[in-house]
């Protein structure tokens, strides 16, 4: 259990405001009895009415509801006197009311009616205030519904008077349209298909450990001491820090608090920042006492007002700036600025906005515009910038954008004209996938590597992103991934053993998860992973999908028969959208890989600017596993010319087995073999599984190359490597690194590739993949920058004759797995390397100057000398 | 009025217990730094509301705390003073008071609980105001109703529209909230509110326009001109608060304090150029505050 500080804090009293909060569903059939909604959809309509009455169609921004819809009416009734109190519910709907949570009547119950359409039941209330809660079924005809209740002492039902009901007040009003999904009873697909999953991902064990400690999180990360920092978004405004996390009894303090809404946290240059509502602030502790006593404005100024939705998000630093993100000024759900009206910040480029700051100067610019809620900022795949933004007024649903400066993204003041999606990487669809997307983050190693788990503040859990690039722009597709945690999840954080912590928060109205408010909670890496589709890669006639286990045999007549459609959105001042030119696509055909991992779906009439969906329900694999979901959504933003070319290998990050009789030379636990080039052991230095290079990059001086202690002719080396984001382009300053076979001949390393694009693109000779100056690779097998990857290279030596070269060294490089140089010649010593020269050499690792954020780490590095002489020659090779 | 505060005593030094520092949304601004001073009775404070926009407190009050916001009570509010004030800087240039309309003109309007707009048409205006002083401008007002939009302009005397909105909407069917910051404009002006329709008992309450003074100004060679003004943060130590502002360039520390006596505010300035001088303009008891480098204690009584 962990030790808890109590709130000095006095929480104010729960406000309310008059009325009673009524939601409705739109369903596609009729129910005979009250349903259950399938959770994470939002309503059609949302809004507070007078009293526990109702007759009409239920209007919404969508239009009326008049058939098929779920209706949740909930108030507060304010009771004077204690005793039992009858109640009669009024509708020919079918509909039920609870009391305090409990079950008290319902109309298709013939044992509680009185007469038809009316249903009584009897509660015994205490003074004070109690729950009322009316659920309706309405299939078709006019629709009514009425509560009267009859008092103690009282001889007839009365209505329940509108000064005694009262609700939430201030609540936003979340709605969506179309259809939604309810169930009677056991839903009739498992979890993950159609509906949310209930569990957490196999790849992950749920450990709870924050005992009574209930943050509410705004911000999260880890000091280089493993304690985790956590900011809430409470009362308290506070910064804890917890260490001790592997044990029974991890340890709460209190390090600041007074902070105002703070929502994002970073630990940079030895100080913990945090972002509160228009500002940043940096945190110190001068007197040592473990509490902070400083609190410094680093910048303030941008566009704030007193509204409650402009919040400001997130404190990501990178490259020595700091961003955060704006949200814009909402009333009530809807946008503050209405037709004709300016916003309650009338200036023209914010709130809504991508904000740069300078840290040391305090200065900040807007870098794009167009945000609404952007609640869920990182550096992601390749080292780029991603936001996540919120369904509402010009979003017809959840979106994630690449951050591109100058960018107008999809939300305006205006209500003039319809604005274009720009680097719209990923929709999530309403209510389907997602609600109130929040931080993302990078998976740096496993089965999913460069790809993004992304939180959700209301549909809840985590949602997983693959992307690819076309044409140069970023898309992909969403799966699910996990569910079943404390809360809706806000914030995450990885710890150094492939944990993530994840943080849950939430507030009023239907943004939170399950009503629950906050949460934090360990996903520990389990090494298990599901049969499940890993990622999907567009072309022009269709998609490659790859799955993370073989299929079962019989897998492609099942493939056959997916459900598969293709919609797209439309930006309105409504809240939220509809899909339109939502359309079935037939699959042609579907062919298998030889090693049953992917699976081609020939489709015809793909779009750009769709999201196309999957459904693989009942395809199993060779091991007779269920899919952990069958379901994926793809965002085209643009459909390639590239037709399906046969099947390529997939990439894997792990690269090549390890032979028998191979030599370590850093191991998977960071122990190293190498030395200097006098032969001291390197001063590189150890980290937990990793060896990393040692540069001042500031000084521009590092403890020198690391060498094997033995040379080498023809090899096969291994070796797994992680090139940090950051650093400029085409500067070689981006992570880079490399291996040097016989101290002479470079293959790259650097966090971004020779190549960038399925399509191709300009090919560089001098990024990650090439020899180094001489040859670009034939593909982009990145996983992109903060990934561990892997190169398997086979090195043939030049041949030498009376000393004069008779033949080049050649060489064949696997990058994660896939044949990138193919017995390549080398043409001469590489760069400013030494020059050839007849016998056995060392390898090295190369120390180089880098401006990425970090350095570059090496782990699993081992050789094969000789290898074709032991029958361990390249497995593809001309 | 203040004896019956004074009889209760005041603690003469906060304690790391009972001192209260924190940042909000407060009385419609946000970024405000609320400091809270314990006295000897329970639940009551000097509470000083700091601005980081002006540099310095816009008001004192002693009292508790109403705290309001999503953070707090989930509501779209913001927190409040609660209590006594003992001194609040000036900061409404207009309101509609909401039992009579002195000065006012209107059409078709007539007060029940707020005024309501009780005809299509129908419209109010202000007598002539002027607000160019202020460092940020907002006009702020409820509404009822959601099936009709007011909209509202502000004129100059020849009739010229400076800036006009309409007011936004919501789904909720009690008193709405509406908040727009306006440009800073100088000159005369009266503001016109009018409704097209009067359907569903259009009413409007709380009309003000308001925002912030510039408190501070700097003099040099002669010249006296408003002065920057950044705040740098604040230090809680041993009890107390103190804020550091950049005033000009020169960077003044503040700390303050409360007795049975007085409230106090010392100033610590440094990196002031010797023939600068700053000045602190804030409507309070005294006047004029002159600051050069140094300290500088000023007491205020109650």
């Amino acid at each position: 259990m962990v030790s808890v500080f109590v709130a000095t804090v006095l929480l104010a009293s729960q406000a309310s405001t008059p009325g009673v909060t009524l939601m409705a569903w739109q369903l596609e059939s009729p129910f005979e009895r009250v349903p259950s909604l399938v959770s994470g959809q939002a309503p059609n309509a949302y809004f507070v009415h007078r009293e526990m009455d109702f007759q009409g169609d239920v209007k919404s921004e969508y239009g009326a509801l008049k058939s098929n819809f779920y209706l949740d009416v909930s108030a507060r009734v304010q009771v004077a006197e204690e005793g039992r109190y009858d109640f009669l519910l009024e509708s020919h709907s079918h509909a039920d009311l609870r009391v305090q949570g409990e079950p008290v009547t319902q109309t298709w119950d013939p044992n509680l009616l009185l007469k038809s359409g009316q249903a009584a039941g009897q509660y015994l209330l205490a003074r004070g205030s109690a729950k009322l809660q009316i659920r309706v079924m309405h299939n078709e005809g006019p629709f009514a519904f009425s509560l009267k209740w009859r008092p103690p002492g009282a001889k007839e039902f009365s209505k329940i008077p509108a000064g005694l009901l009262s609700t939430e007040p201030g609540q936003t009003f979340v709605t969506s349209p179309g259809v939604k999904k309810a169930n009677l009873g056991k839903p009739n697909t498992p979890p993950g298909d159609g509906r949310p999953l209930e569990a957490v991902h196999p790849s992950f064990q749920l450990v709870n450990f924050r005992g009574k400690f209930a943050p509410a999180v705004g911000g999260m990360c880890f000091l280089p001491d493993g304690r985790l920092a956590v900011c809430t978004w409470d009362e308290r405004g506070a910064v804890y820090l917890i260490s001790e996390l592997d044990s029974r009894e991890p340890k709460v303090k209190l390090f600041a608090e007074g902070l105002g809404e703070p929502l994002g946290i970073a630990y940079w240059k030895g100080d913990l920042y945090v972002t509160q509502k228009g500002e940043v602030t940096r945190l110190r502790d001068n007197d040592s006492d473990g509490t902070a006593d400083e609190f410094t404005t680093v910048a303030s100024g941008w566009p704030v007002s007193q509204n409650y939705h402009e919040f400001t998000f997130n404190l990501v630093p990178f490259q020595g700036s700091f961003y955060v993100t704006s949200s814009v000024p909402l009333r009530s759900g809807n946008t503050n600025y209405m037709p004709g009206t300016h916003g309650s910040m009338p200036i023209s480029d914010g709130p809504g906005s991508w904000i740069k700051i300078d840290p040391a100067t305090g200065k900040w610019e807007i870098l794009a515009t167009g945000l609404r809620t952007p609640n869920g900022m990182a550096i992601g795949v390749d080292g780029e910038m991603f936001v996540a933004d919120n369904q509402g007024s010009w979003l017809p649903s959840s979106v994630l954008y690449i951050l591109k400066p100058g960018t107008k993204y999809l939300h305006q003041e205006s209500p003039d004209g319809i604005p274009e999606p720009k680097n719209l990487v990923v929709w999530f669809p309403h209510g389907e996938i997602g609600n109130s997307p929040s931080e993302m983050t990078l998976i740096s190693d496993g089965v999913y590597r460069g790809q993004m788990l992304i939180g959700d503040v209301t549909y809840g859990g985590l949602q997983r992103v693959a992307l690819e690039r076309v044409g140069g722009d970023y898309q992909g597709s969403v799966f699910r991934h996990s569910q079943g945690l404390e809360a809706g999840i806000n914030r995450l954080a990885w710890g150094d053993d492939g944990s993530l912590f994840v943080g849950g928060v939430g507030s009023n109205g239907n943004w939170n998860h399950m009503g629950h408010r906050f949460g934090l909670q360990r996903l520990k890496p389990t090494n298990k992973v599901p049969f499940e589709m890993r990622d999907l890669s567009i072309r022009k006639d269709g998609f490659l999908v790859s799955f993370t286990h073989p299929l079962s045999t019989s897998a492609a007549a099942q493939l056959a028969k997916a459900n598969v459609r293709q919609w797209r959105y439309e930006s309105s001042l409504l809240y939220g959208g509809p899909k339109v030119d939502d359309e079935r696509l037939t699959v042609g055909s579907v062919k298998v890989s030889p090693d049953r991992k992917q699976a081609f779906f020939a489709l015809d009439g793909l779009k750009p600017q769709h999201v196309v969906y999957f459904n693989l329900r009942g395809v199993k694999s060779a091991a007779g596993a269920d899919m952990w979901s069958p379901e994926t959504w793809y965002t085209t933003s643009k459909v390639p010319a590239m037709t399906f070319q046969g099947f390529s290998t997939a990439r894997d990050g792990q690269g090549f087995a390890r032979p028998r009789g191979a030599e370590t030379l850093i191991d998977g636990q960071g122990k190293s073999q190498m030395v200097d080039a006098e032969g001291k052991p390197s001063a590189w230095k150890r980290g937990k599984g990793f060896v990393e290079v040692v540069h001042d990059s500031k000084a521009d001086i590092g403890a020198g190359d690391s060498y094997t202690k033995s040379p080498h002719g023809d090899a096969w080396i291994h070796l797994e490597w992680f090139s940090p984001a950051g650093g400029k382009v085409d500067s070689q300053t981006n992570g880079n690194s490399g291996i040097k076979l016989q101290s002479r001949y470079e293959i790259q390393i650097m966090n971004r590739p020779g190549i960038p694009d399925v399509e191709g693109g300009d090919t560089k000779f001098n990024e990650a993949g090439s020899i180094y100056r001489q040859t670009a690779p034939t593909i982009n097998a990145s996983f992109g920058a903060g990934v561990w990857q892997a190169y398997d290279i086979w090195f043939r030596a030049a041949r030498w004759k009376d000393g004069k070269k008779i033949e080049n060294a050649r060489v064949s490089v696997f990058w994660n797995g896939v044949l990138v140089q193919d017995n390549k010649d080398i043409l001469d010593k590489t760069g400013l390397s030494v020059a050839e020269a007849p016998g056995d050499f060392p390898m090295l690792l190369q120390d180089h100057h880098t401006e990425a954020e970090g350095p570059v780490r090496y782990r699993n590095v081992w050789w094969v000398k000789d290898p074709w002489s032991k029958k361990l020659g390249p497995p593809v090779s001309k | 009025m203040l004896a019956s505060f004074l009889a209760v005593g005041l603690i003469h030094q906060a304690t790391d217990n009972s001192l209260r520092v924190f940042r909000a949304v407060f009385e419609d601004r946000p970024r405000q730094l609320i400091i809270l001073l314990p006295t000897a009775k329970k639940d009551e404070s000097v509470g000083f509301v700091f601005h980081p926009d002006i540099g310095t407190i816009r008001k004192v009050w002693i009292g508790a705390t109403d705290y309001r916001g999503k953070v707090y009570d989930f509501s779209q509010n913001n927190s409040r003073s609660e209590g006594k004030v003992v001194w609040e800087a000036k900061s409404e240039c207009l309101r509609l008071p909401d039992t009579e309309q002195s000065g006012w003109v209107s059409k078709g309007v007539r007060f029940e609980k707020g005024w309501k707009f009780a005809e299509d048409g129908a419209w109010m205006e202000s007598p002539v105001f002027r607000y160019e002083g202020l460092q940020t401008a907002y006009v702020g007002f409820d509404e009822l109703s959601q099936s009709a939009r007011f909209q509202i302009s502000l004129i100059d005397p020849s009739g010229k529209v400076g800036t006009s909105f309409g007011s936004s909407m919501a789904q909720d069917s009690g008193w709405q909230w509406n908040f727009k910051k306006i440009p800073v404009l100088a000159g005369d002006w009266r503001l016109r509110i009018s409704a097209d329709k009067a359907t569903d008992g259009k009413s409007l309450r709380n009309l003000r326009v308001f925002g912030d003074f510039a408190a501070w100004k700097i003099t040099q060679g002669g010249e006296t001109k408003t002065a920057s003004v950044r705040m740098k943060g604040y230090r809680v130590n041993h009890g107390a608060v103190t804020v550091t502002v950049d005033v000009g360039g020169a960077l003044v520390d503040w700390t303050p304090s409360a007795n049975s006596n007085n409230w106090t505010e010392s100033f610590e300035v440094k990196g002031l150029s010797d023939s600068a001088s700053l000045t602190l303009e804030r409507g309070l008891e005294g006047g004029l505050l002159v600051l050069g480098n140094g300290s500088k204690v000023v007491n205020h009584k109650w």
